[in-house]
């Protein structure tokens, strides 16, 4: 194991390779950066490049990629309300609501630190896992899915806050949304309309642009400014605030880590389940948060970016063991091993595990490398929250919808961003969240799916959930985080009641 | 000064726009009717600089995923183009032909396509798990009473077509426990207990089996139950021929090119013979070697009457197929 990191060190620091990295890390950082590129489609576009190169050095390049879209994507999430990749819409709660504040330096500074040490917890762990990835893997099955779908559903009951009955208006439509398109247990077409556009479902990525990023433009539109309401407050030492920030709070970094490798490791949930639950369970096990959640609490942001960056090392667990992807960017990285003749499976670890080592290490370095870049710019990007509107809602609305339909480029998708746009604007206007929505879109067909398996599997017999160790632990979570902030709740007023009782 | 300036710049404008318009105009779009990392993609990206290659000129065939409706998506794109050979796809055979055969929406009919050439095809076997699964035989299988449970992706998908036709043969009642995404999912599902047995394609399967650490891969608790070949079996198991089923030598998937039905027949040659040399090309039998997909060319008229002989064969098996659909 030692020979074979040394090996993957070598095959990094030469001229060529580190070239590459570099490349591959400013493709990330822009294609995450973009509303609707991300790491998949620059992965995908970047294959052809790859075809004279020897494989450790293609590897380093879709490496420098996949670590660095989370990390870019975080800034727009953070400055324009808009997430670069769906996996970060859990950091446009309390990223955007700190950039209106004038503090979009701090939280960039906090989101690029905590994807980094994410980033570097994922990959350690992938190294740690590697002995025992088979046993990881099938240690899901549909009862087990269904049951971490349900514990990221209760996200919703946190996430509203003192607006549950809009929260849960919301996430039923959510939920509706989610059920549009072809559902792969029967195979048929649900509520399309007899709309072609409809019938694969309304994609994620086009709905979350809409909802956040232009229903944002027609709000600052309507209101006219700039996205930051002290524009007087921004300055440098935001964005060490937000490096000590992540320090400070490295139990919420940590767990947020934990969350990504777990989760990417569980192949077809993603790096956007893993943010959610990790910003749900921050919100839940904060004992005494002095900002309250999405109204701009750094730990907000620490908590889903360190999560999503984690994912990448944990989602290439499942994709190096088995040859399945545990995300949409590492299916098209399978195909770049493929296609250079690397088969994926036990096999590569036992037989080319210089390979895996160069990916390890180009993983970690294009992680670090993507954070220091986002550090050195973050005072210039921060100064995008000044810019006036007559300058920022056209360059933004065309990026987004460009985004929209760079996708598949399909102009179905463009219509998606607009009609979402209108949505979000008036749930802005009426106050209705916009993140209980995003969670039960994310997580309702998931729920369903793993739901309808477990049932076909075990002949309807709905006890499973309670005969399978792993289902019945995230059952305990499940009840635990929601009956948890009630109970802490209450203890509270107990404690302020006798507090008030005592004799002085 | 300045009218021979506008000049200038106007006759430079108007050059570099001659000189551009007919590069623009020769390029092919290879449409993939799948998202991209799949082996749909990894085909149509392996093959189509070969294609540039063999046509030779300044040709640019340019790989597109254009994902949806199980593949329909990219096919009714297809044949809604002008035809003009500018835009070809890798159909994926009998899939696509399924809603032609039992009467479902489609712009398009494969027994219409102007094919070009075949790339690639696969043969099924059926595995079970040897730590999770109740069968050592295929005739534990069609002596069991209660429903054999099949862990499969959609309904209407081409491995659960195949299956349902070979359950129906053997007067096995299957059933179907779906929703997975791809085939390595599934045979996962077998692995972790999900379901029985499945059916998966001998390319993948032998990936799986010819790892040196036989005990080190997940995928190693597959084991062969049946195969379905007229052949000699490759793993030593029974085959549909050797029970007498030979006419369900036919199930398994073939990867055929087409263009837009009416393209015109001098330019339809010129695409075919490129195509039908990039499919023979050493490198792409090299390749396909390297990542077990079965290269196995055939040429625009050999294609034409296998397209049509498919279609022929699963049409009587439209009543399973139709059902298999609807549930």
């Amino acid at each position: 194991m030692f020979d074979s990191l040394i090996i993957g060190i070598d095959n990094l620091f030469s001229l060529n390779s580190i070239l590459l990295l570099m490349a591959g890390s400013a493709v990330g950082l822009l294609f995450g950066a973009i509303p609707g590129l991300g790491g998949t489609t620059a992965v995908a576009l970047m294959i052809p490049l790859t075809f004279g190169m020897e494989p450790f050095q293609a590897i380093i390049l879709m490496g420098g990629i996949m670590a660095a879209t989370s990390t870019g994507g975080s800034v727009s999430a953070i400055l324009l309300n808009t997430p670069g990749i769906a996996p970060n819409a859990a950091t446009t709660f309390d990223g955007y609501p700190l950039a209106k504040q004038g503090k979009a330096g701090m939280a960039i500074g906090a989101g690029a630190t905590a994807s980094a040490l994410g980033g570097v917890v994922g990959i350690i762990s992938l190294v740690a896992v590697i002995p025992i990835m088979k046993e990881i893997v099938l240690l899901f099955t549909p009862p087990e899915f269904f049951m971490l779908a349900i514990f990221g559903l209760c996200a919703i009951a946190v996430s509203s806050g003192d607006r549950l009955l809009q929260g849960l208006i919301t996430a039923i439509i959510g939920l509706v949304v989610g059920f549009v398109g072809l559902y792969d247990i029967t195979g048929t077409v649900r509520y399309s309309m007899g709309i072609p556009l409809l019938e694969d479902g309304i994609k994620l990525v086009p709905a979350l642009i809409g909802l956040f990023a232009i229903s944002e433009m027609i709000n600052l539109a309507v209101k006219g400014g700039s996205i930051a309401e002290d524009t007087s407050s921004i300055a440098i030492s935001r964005v060490s605030d937000g490096i000590k920030q992540v320090f400070k709070n490295w139990s919420t970094m940590l767990v947020g880590s934990g969350y990504g490798t777990f989760i990417g490791a569980i192949p077809g949930v993603g790096g956007t389940v893993a943010a959610f639950l990790s910003y749900s369970t921050q919100v839940q096990r904060d004992p005494d948060p002095d900002v309250e959640y999405g109204r701009g609490n750094i730990k907000g942001v620490i908590a889903p970016e360190s999560a999503n960056n984690a994912k990448d090392g944990g989602s290439l667990i499942p994709t190096l063991a088995f040859g399945i992807p545990g995300s949409a960017e590492t299916a098209v990285f399978l195909g770049v091993l493929i296609l250079h003749g690397i088969e994926p499976g036990q096999k590569l670890l036992v037989e080319n595990e210089p390979l895996v080592f160069t990916l390890v290490v180009a993983l970690t370095v294009s992680v670090v490398f993507a954070t220091l870049v986002v550090l050195a710019l973050a005072k210039y990007m921060a100064m995008l929250t000044m810019v006036s509107v007559n300058v920022l809602i056209p360059t933004v609305s065309v990026i987004a919808l460009v985004g929209a339909y760079a996708l598949h480029t399909e102009i179905g998708d463009v219509v998606i961003a607009l009609i979402f746009a209108i949505i979000g604007y008036f749930m802005i206007r009426f106050n209705y969240p916009r993140v209980t929505f995003t969670i039960a879109l994310v997580l309702g067909t998931l729920t369903e799916l793993n739901f309808d398996q477990t049932m076909q599997i075990h002949d309807g017999d709905m006890t499973v959930f309670l005969t399978r160790w792993l289902s019945v632990t995230l059952l305990i979570l499940t009840v635990l985080s929601l009956g948890f902030p009630t109970f802490r709740k209450k203890v509270r007023e107990r404690n302020r009641r006798r507090e008030a009782e005592a004799p002085k | 000064m300045l009218s021979r300036l506008i000049k200038g710049t106007a006759a430079a404008a108007l050059a570099v726009g001659t000189s551009i318009l007919p590069a623009q105009a020769k390029n092919i779009t290879f449409l993939i009717a799948y998202g991209p990392g799949g082996g749909f993609d990894t085909v149509t990206r392996k093959l189509a600089p070969l294609i540039e290659k063999h046509l030779g000129g300044n040709v640019n065939v340019v790989p597109k995923n254009m994902p949806g409706g199980r593949g329909k998506k990219a096919a009714n794109y297809l044949v809604n183009r002008k035809p003009n050979g500018r835009n070809l796809l890798i159909f994926n055979m009998p899939g696509h032909a399924m809603p032609n055969i039992i009467g479902e929406k489609a712009d398009y009919d494969v027994r219409t396509i102007d094919w070009l050439a075949r790339a690639a095809e696969f043969k099924y076997l059926i595995v079970t798990s040897a730590r999770a699964g109740k069968f050592k035989t295929w005739k534990d299988v069609t002596s069991y009473k209660d429903k054999i449970k099949i862990p499969m992706t959609a309904p209407g998908t081409t491995g659960y077509l195949a299956t349902a036709i070979l359950m129906d043969a053997y007067g096995i009642k299957p059933k179907f426990i779906t929703g997975y995404k791809s085939s390595s999912k599934y045979a996962l599902g077998v692995i972790r207990g999900d379901g029985d047995l499945t059916i998966l394609a001998k390319g993948s399967f032998r990936k799986y089996i010819t790892s040196k650490k036989k005990n080190r891969q997940a995928f190693k608790d597959l084991t062969p139950l049946l195969e379905i070949t007229n052949s000699p079996s490759q793993f030593g198991v029974e085959t549909t021929g050797s029970l007498g089923k030979k006419e369900l030598a036919v199930l398994g998937g073939d990867r055929m090119i087409g263009t837009t039905p009416g393209t015109p027949k001098a330019v339809k040659d010129k695409i075919a013979n490129a195509v039908f040399k990039a499919v023979s090309d050493p490198e792409f039998a090299a390749w396909g070697k390297k990542v077990g997909r079965d290269v196995a060319p055939l040429n625009a008229q050999q294609t034409k009457a296998k397209a049509l002989e498919l279609f022929a064969y699963y049409s009587k098996f439209k009543s399973v197929l139709a059902a298999s659909v609807k549930k």
